[in-house]
Order: C-alpha cells, then sequence, then structure tokens
C-alpha cells in the first residue's frame, strides 16, 4: 500500500525500515499503468558518421547512414524482440541523462567504425478526435524533436569501467565538451 | 450494551481469523499457479532467444551500470544478477526449468523460491526492459512461494507414490490466497486513482491516444475516430472498472459481473494491444475469487488464532 505513493509522509517515514526487503523482491514498484496518461510515442532516428577509404586507398569520405531504432514492427501480432526494444528506448529516450550514460555509449559500441552519431528522439502529436477528418498518417503528422545531439564516439571510453565512470557530454553545436570525470 | 458491542467485535475478530487462515479453494490456486507458470514459462521462452540484446556483453546496460539506472528509491540493499553472458544463459535457463516445474506442479513451493530468485535477478540486471507482467510476477511468484499451490492439477499426481495424501492447506497458504486477492485490489486501485490526475482521462480521449500510438497496437485502428462517444465512454468504463473493482468483488452479488467486466477489459488490451502476457498474468487472479463458487474449499490442518 505505501510504496505506489512514495510522496507519502508514511512511506517517508517508514521506507528506511521496508525499502531495502522491498527492493530485493523487487516489490518496489508504483502502478502507473498508462497513469496520469498514456505517454506519447517515442521515436528515434540515428546518422553513423563514419570516414571511409575510397577504392583507391587515396581519400577517406565521410559516410553517413541513416537508420531507426527500433524497426518497425512487422506483420506479427507480438513481437518480443520489437517491444523489449521499444521499452529500452522509451526508457531512455526521454532523459538526457540515460540517453549520455548509456543509450549514446551502447550505439558507439554497435557501430565502432562511426566518428560521431546524431541522434534525434522525436514524437508525432495525435491530433484531437474531434478535429480528425481522416485515416491517421502518422509521417503527415506533426513531428516534435523531444533531442537532439550529436555524440563523439571515443572506443577506449565507451566500455563501463570498474574504476569509474566516464561521463560524456555532448557535443551540441560546440556548446560542450569532452569530460572524464571519476 | 457492552455485552453487545463486545459481541461485535468478537465476531468482527472471528471474521478476520476466518478471512486470513480459514479454508481457501486449493484447486483455484492450482489452476493460477498453472496459468502464471505457463504464462512466465512461454514468455521467458521467447525472451531466450534475444539474450544477447537484452543483457549480453555489449547491452544497453552494462553489468557494471546495471544498478545505476535505477533511483536511489528504488535500489536493492545487494544484487545478485549474472555478471558475464555465460552466468546469463545459465540463469536463464535455470529459471525457464524452474517455470516449467512450477506449471507441472512439481514441488510448487520450492520452485516458485527458485523461479523468483532469478527472474528478480533478471529485473536487477537491466530494469530498462521490464514491463507490467513481470513486474507483477514478482508478487504472483512470491506468494505462491508460501502457498500450497501444487496439491490439485500436479504431475505428481499421476504416480501413486508421489501423491500427496490428505486434503492439506495451512494458514499460510490462506494468507497467500488472501494477499494475492489484495494485491491485486491494489493495483487496481492505485492505476485507476493515478488516471484520475489526467487530462485525457476526464475528458475521455485517453484510450483513443492509445489508439492512435503506432507503437503499441497491433492495427491501425483510426478508423475508431468515427465513433467518438464509443471511445469517451470506454474510456471512462476504464477507470470506473479499476476504481470500483477493489470494493465490488468482495460482494458476492458483484463478483461475477466484476470478473467479466476485467476479463473483457484485458481481452480488449490483447486484442487491440497485443499484451498477451500481461493480460494473462492479471486475469489469472480472477480464479481466486471464483474458488468459492466453483470448487470445494479445503479443509485447514489449523487456523492461526484458533481451531478450525
Amino acid at each position: 500500500m505505501l510504496v505506489p505513493n512514495e510522496k507519502a509522509i508514511q512511506t517517508r517515514v517508514a521506507q528506511n525500515l521496508i525499502l531495502p526487503y522491498l527492493n530485493l523482491f523487487g516489490f518496489n514498484t508504483h502502478w502507473r499503468f498508462f497513469s496520469p496518461g498514456p505517454m506519447p510515442a517515442l521515436y528515434m532516428e540515428y546518422q553513423l558518421n563514419k570516414e571511409v577509404q575510397n577504392e583507391d586507398s587515396t581519400q577517406s569520405v565521410n559516410m553517413i547512414q541513416e537508420r531507426i531504432f527500433p524497426k518497425r514492427k512487422g506483420g506479427l501480432f507480438y513481437s518480443s524482440s520489437y517491444i523489449r526494444r521499444l521499452y529500452t528506448l522509451r526508457h531512455h529516450g526521454f532523459n538526457r541523462e540515460r540517453i549520455e550514460n548509456f543509450f549514446a555509449p551502447y550505439f558507439c559500441r554497435i557501430h565502432p567504425d562511426s566518428e560521431n552519431i546524431h541522434f534525434e528522439f522525436f514524437t508525432y502529436k495525435i491530433p484531437r478526435i474531434e478535429s480528425f477528418e481522416e485515416k491517421i498518417v502518422y509521417e503527415d503528422l506533426e513531428r516534435k524533436t523531444i533531442h537532439e545531439l550529436n555524440f563523439q564516439c571515443d572506443l577506449e571510453a565507451s566500455r563501463a569501467s570498474d574504476e569509474g565512470k566516464t561521463q560524456y557530454r555532448f557535443l551540441d553545436e560546440g556548446d560542450f565538451k569532452m569530460e572524464d570525470e571519476e | 450494551m457492552i455485552a453487545a458491542v463486545l459481541g461485535q467485535f468478537s465476531d468482527f475478530f472471528r471474521y478476520l481469523d476466518r478471512f486470513w487462515t480459514g479454508p481457501v479453494s486449493l484447486k483455484a490456486l492450482s489452476i493460477f499457479r498453472i496459468l502464471i507458470g505457463g504464462n512466465l514459462f512461454i514468455l521467458y521462452s521467447i525472451r531466450h532467444f534475444d539474450l544477447k540484446f537484452l543483457f549480453g556483453d555489449d547491452a544497453v546496460v552494462p553489468y557494471s551500470m546495471s544498478l545505476d539506472i535505477l533511483p536511489p528509491f528504488y535500489k536493492p540493499p545487494f544484487a545478485f544478477f549474472p555478471e558475464n553472458f555465460a552466468q546469463v544463459e545459465l540463469f536463464h535457463t535455470f529459471l525457464m526449468i524452474s517455470l516449467l516445474m512450477l506449471t507441472l506442479g512439481l514441488f510448487g513451493r520450492f520452485f516458485a523460491i527458485v523461479a523468483l530468485f532469478f527472474h528478480v535477478a533478471f529485473l536487477q540486471r537491466n530494469y530498462a526492459i521490464v514491463y507490467g507482467a513481470e513486474i507483477v510476477s514478482c508478487y504472483w511468484l512470491f506468494f505462491l512461494a508460501l502457498a500450497d499451490n501444487s496439491r490439485y492439477f500436479s504431475v505428481r499426481n499421476l504416480i501413486p507414490r508421489l501423491k500427496r495424501k490428505g486434503v492439506g492447506g495451512d494458514w499460510l497458504t490462506t494468507m497467500a490466497y488472501r494477499l494475492i486477492q489484495i494485491q491485486i485490489c491494489i493495483i487496481y486501485a492505485y492505476t485507476g486513482w493515478e488516471k484520475l490526475r489526467g487530462n485525457d482521462w476526464w475528458t475521455g480521449e485517453a484510450l483513443w491516444l492509445v489508439l492512435g500510438n503506432e507503437q503499441l497496437v497491433v492495427a491501425n485502428w483510426s478508423f475508431l475516430k468515427s465513433f467518438p462517444v464509443l471511445l469517451a465512454s470506454m474510456t471512462h468504463f476504464t477507470i470506473i472498472f479499476e476504481i470500483y473493482f477493489p470494493v465490488l468483488v468482495w460482494f458476492k452479488k458483484w463478483r461475477f459481473v466484476c470478473i467479466i467486466l476485467g476479463i473483457g477489459l484485458h481481452t480488449g488490451i490483447i486484442f487491440v494491444m497485443g499484451l498477451f502476457f500481461f493480460g494473462v498474468t492479471m486475469m489469472s487472479v480472477y480464479v481466486l475469487f471464483l474458488g468459492d463458487t466453483l470448487f470445494q474449499k479445503s479443509q485447514n490442518e489449523g487456523s492461526l488464532f484458533a481451531s478450525s
């Protein structure tokens, strides 16, 4: 009864006593299924920027590959693979710190030849039901960007270290620098 | 007058004793065990093919940072998740075996504890990919570990030498049974009250926002915009159901109605959103509310406070 209401006085008073046990068994959770309101859809597109040698090996060329995550779901009624990736995106994508510490380094790891990756997290504004005439075509809806950033991949530092964590800052229009914090 | 009041208190405590320690339907509990165990076994069998992305050495959340994605309020005092991919595969295999044993009714309490251990281990490993069915299942596995859940519909009963004698049941089983029932009421109550804070639920558009989210639904349901009153009514029905279920389900007159409406709600969610495993996890509890009606109760071997 207490822990779903984490801001309650009773919970704050009792939490030191009960929380360790509840967290140990995975009981500490709030029950908010589509509450207080349904979350908007979250999409992510990213561009891999990598330098590749041309055929003559005389010149390097900057190559950009555009991708989306997760890949659009197919015709299956249920796809565990898609749903897990979607939840991963939703867990991280609304929170800049999580993008910085987990999500972006992950994409650097799976694309080791990328120098930097440009991310865009966005959502579509679903129109109100009364103001809507036709079937929804998602590409025609108003797109709202939540986060947009360039992330500089550094292979050595992108693996989490046991001695400490490396904090990345986004190279966002030149305003941020790379920092290592122990 | 004092005697009358004392008599009322006495009746109340007798009722409480009967509620928490009296006989319950072990057949209903066994059906619940099969539904939960089987549901999780299938869910994790599917997940077994995706272990590398979810829990591998190069997963989104590295091993060393597994607990870092949890806010301090949610961090466990210590962790026991697998720390390399070989352990991940081993833990996951043991998890599936224990769920299978639980489903089959072999040493139900023991395998419920084992399944809970490995289940929580994977929650700790990567909380980002956890969803409703897995969170709720923590509770169900814990309570199954307390209860005599394999007295009926068990493979063990097919072998005469291993068949358990007696009708079974004890006060701990009854407590676990009641806690499962109360827990589902708490889940519905909290999620319903939270919805009251959302403007979209008051205006009746929340369901439309879900149906319009192509990531969550299995088909394009936007043609339903032609039926706005229906959509709004279904939105409000969802809140009313979640708020009133925790109370009305305890009254025999309303119990069946509540359960039918709940089945309708979760079946709709399964049909529209494809959340089959979550739907089964929630609906499986309904069998416990019908246990008294459908099945004979156990004869408990002893009550906590008084003889049965």
